[in-house]
């Protein structure tokens, strides 16, 4: 996560905010179709 | 998948189903047998009980507005249809493909998927995320980390930084600007549903 941080610095409030919530939905998205993609492998981490 | 005639012959209008939403017959029978396996009490119907026997939706922090998302406004089932319907805002985009301007907005479009993602803050559908629903986002996704006075400080700042007409709160339209440098067709599109 630190890794994103630095390489996503120059982000605006609302790209930060904005982009965790859709990473969120996505996540909950792909709970609901069962499906254990990416972001499930990234949460392992 | 032999079964896919079986399963698809089991659903009701599933040709005009798939050339609404873009779905192959192999998505379907996909989301079906999901549909299938969360339809505990086999209604045909799933009901937000069933969303939420999903255990890492339940602890997802915005799990509610997700689930909220797939019924429409004063339902409490959502049937196969509409469940697909709702999935499909996560297809991915088909590039370079050129659209037709008299036909409707894809479900899977940049823009609506935007809309869909905006319509989970704006809880009380009035077009714009008002200050006290951006600090209800921020508190279920920092909950413990920041206090309260912080924010409310970064809500604040984030209105401001997004509020063009300075009616402090942000519509669709702004929305849509303050998010213009990011991939939303990556963010928001489930890989296995392309």
């Amino acid at each position: 996560l630190a890794v994103k941080r630095k390489k996503e610095s120059k982000r605006s409030i609302n790209e930060e905010i904005h982009t965790e919530f859709l990473d969120h939905l996505l996540r909950g998205v792909e709970d609901v179709c069962g499906h254990y993609g990416h972001y499930h492998w990234k949460d392992k981490l | 998948m032999g079964s896919t005639n079986s399963t698809l012959s089991k659903i009701p209008n599933v040709e005009e189903l798939m050339r609404e939403t873009g779905f192959s017959p192999a998505h379907i029978v996909r989301l079906y047998d999901r549909f299938e396996s969360l339809d505990k009490e086999k209604t045909g119907h799933l009901r937000p009980e069933d969303f939420g026997a999903i255990n890492r939706l339940a602890m997802n922090p915005i799990g509610d507005r997700i689930i909220g998302a797939f019924f429409s406004s004063g339902q409490d089932t959502v049937d196969f249809h509409s469940f697909v319907r709702i999935l499909a805002h996560f297809r991915p985009a088909e590039n370079n493909r050129p659209r037709d301007p008299s036909l409707p907005e894809p479900v899977n479009s940049r823009i609506s998927k935007l809309k869909f993602a905006f319509q989970l803050y704006d809880l009380d559908k009035d077009g714009k995320i008002s200050r006290a629903e951006l600090l209800q986002v921020l508190r279920s996704m920092m909950e413990m980390q920041v206090t309260e006075e912080q924010l409310e400080s970064i809500a604040d700042r984030t209105i401001q930084e997004a509020d063009l007409d300075r009616d402090d709160a942000i519509s669709f339209e702004e929305f849509r600007k303050s998010l213009e440098k990011v991939n939303i067709d990556h963010k928001m599109s489930i890989r296995f549903l392309r």
